[in-house]
């Protein structure tokens, strides 16, 4: 399989250039439109908000489906060690970088934080613990609280790195040995520092938990179960220190993966691991330096409650990365997310079929390059729609109606950059 | 019909490298020369050909999903060429 993505079998065509120009300037226009209609007290209520749901609760459902995820995790890390050794032929790298990395964003965008729900890690840090006669709310230490989510920053950027970097990632023995190693470390700190870790250490938990703020099923501030507009649900996530981290690079490294892939890149680059490590730092920086220029002021009313600027606003970015996930990854998971079906009937590589999948190959006639595109460029303009909205709501939260439209010109011209290099990715050839 | 020719030889790509366009619907012959045996495979079509040291393997296609394809050397894992079909 191509070595140096993970795995994937075919590249998207680059969008034709009028639908890159449309949706520069529509991410321009809203723009303007946003600060053109200036609502002066802010909209969005955030955790009060939302119509409660009456969902009939199955007792046992949350469990059984935890224990599924388990099994599988425990039998895509199996097949990683003991199955076939290629790529083709083995649903380990599949699985793990198309159903699960790629797949866990519309999963969150649709259904809430899916993998905080689900997460294996934790059952397998809950049998731990008791069984060390640990804490498990509590551990050992206390993670200082100004760490925030810089560790889930640092294990996303490593996953990028294994991902777009590592010359063997696509090979199934180093995806098993990645997810090993990544289990332990985190079991490990959640054994040192209590369950809570993984909200604030797991790279995926974190991911699935910030896109999972745009569903449209939420849980409001009262605990109850609520249907609400998401960006609602986007004004809940809080200002925590290295929340500007994670966002920075989770648009980073997306960006880096597009920008890997296009011509211009393997053209004038030579390939290797040194040069594709730099390339990974050097765009995470490029999107750091944008969003701390469009963030990073004094603030003229800061309380000493208050957190600083850059972190107020960077779920704001949540959406940006959201648009840049669904533009890169869309068409992976429609295509090659079918290959782990396949492969699922024969995961040892021992000629079973065990759903009768094993003979089929990637039906590529599913949903076509037109439709790729305007589902891309969706995915972008809206993300770029919701985090203008939500940057002025916020703006108007913080601060009187004058400074407020001050404080969002850098943001927003720096959200518009963020989206038309968005754009520029999935057009270059 | 449409003809791509590469050579792999002392460790360079040479010939239709970079990204080739090719015409949906289009049949193409891929003709792969190169020093040492390796099996030559275009990725999403998942079509192979065994390449001899010191000689040439054809891959005939017909290219009738859109999209862009990567031709690897499989043992290697070095690209030969990339094909954008549209």
């Amino acid at each position: 399989m191509i070595s140096a993505h993970g795995v994937g079998t075919r590249t998207d065509l680059p969008i034709p250039v009028e639908l890159a120009v449309t949706a520069a300037t529509l991410a321009l226009l809203i723009s303007f439109g946003v600060l053109g209609l200036l609502w002066r007290t802010p909209r969005l209520r955030g955790g009060e908000a939302g119509r409660p749901l009456a969902l009939p609760g199955v007792p046992g459902l949350l469990g059984a489906a935890r224990l599924v995820v388990a099994v599988i995790a425990v039998v895509v890390v199996a097949a990683g060690f003991a199955g076939p050794a290629t790529v083709d032929r083995n649903l380990a790298p599949w699985t793990f970088y198309v159903l699960f990395w790629a797949g866990l964003v519309p999963a969150s965008l649709l259904f809430g934080p899916v993998w905080r729900a689900l997460n294996p890690l934790r059952l397998l840090h809950a049998g731990l613990a008791r069984t060390l006669r640990l804490d498990p709310a509590r551990g050992v230490l206390d993670l200082p609280a100004r760490l925030g989510l810089r560790p889930a920053a640092v294990f996303l950027a490593a996953f990028a790195w294994l991902e777009l970097v590592h010359p063997s990632a696509s090979d199934p023995r180093v995806v098993a040995w990645f997810l090993t190693g990544y289990g332990l470390v985190q079991v490990a700190a959640a054994c040192v520092f209590g369950r809570g870790w993984f909200a604030r250490g797991d790279g995926f938990e974190v991911y699935s938990t910030l896109l999972g703020a745009l569903a449209p099923l939420g849980r409001r501030a009262d605990g109850r179960l609520v249907l609400r507009n998401p960006l609602d649900g986007l004004d809940t996530i809080r200002p925590d220190p290295g929340l500007v981290a994670v966002v920075v690079v989770l648009v980073g490294t997306t960006a880096f993966d597009g920008l890997s892939r296009s011509s211009l890149w393997r053209d004038t680059v030579p390939p290797g691991p040194l040069v594709g490590t730099l390339g990974l730092v050097a765009v995470t920086g490029v999107v750091a330096a944008l969003y701390l220029l469009g963030t990073w002021r004094p603030d003229p009313v800061r309380g000493p409650e208050r957190a600083p600027l850059p972190a107020a606003f960077a779920h704001t970015i949540v959406p940006i990365a959201a648009g840049y996930a669904i533009a890169h990854y869309f068409s992976l998971v429609v295509f090659d997310g079918q290959q782990a079906v396949v492969l699922a009937s024969d995961p040892f590589g021992t000629g079973a079929d065990l759903f009768g999948t094993a003979t089929r190959a990637i039906d590529y006639a599913v949903v076509g390059t037109a439709a790729i595109a305007v589902v891309q460029l969706a995915g972008i303009v809206l993300g770029h729609l919701a985090a203008a909205v939500a940057a002025h709501d916020r703006a108007v939260k913080l601060f009187p109606p004058t400074i407020a439209v001050r404080i969002q010109y850098p943001l927003l011209a720096a959200m518009v950059v963020l989206t038309c290099g968005a754009v520029g990715l999935i057009f270059a050839p | 019909m449409q003809t791509v020719r590469v050579t792999y030889a002392g460790g360079q790509v040479t010939g239709d490298t970079g990204r080739v366009a090719v015409p949906l619907g289009r049949t193409v012959d891929v003709v792969v020369t190169s020093d040492v045996a390796d099996e030559i495979h275009l990725h999403g079509y998942d079509r192979s050909a065994n390449v001899p040291a010191g000689g040439s393997a054809t891959l005939t296609f017909t290219a009738d999903i859109p999209g862009v394809f990567e031709i690897e050397l499989e043992e290697l894992g070095r690209e030969l060429t990339q094909l954008r079909v549209s």
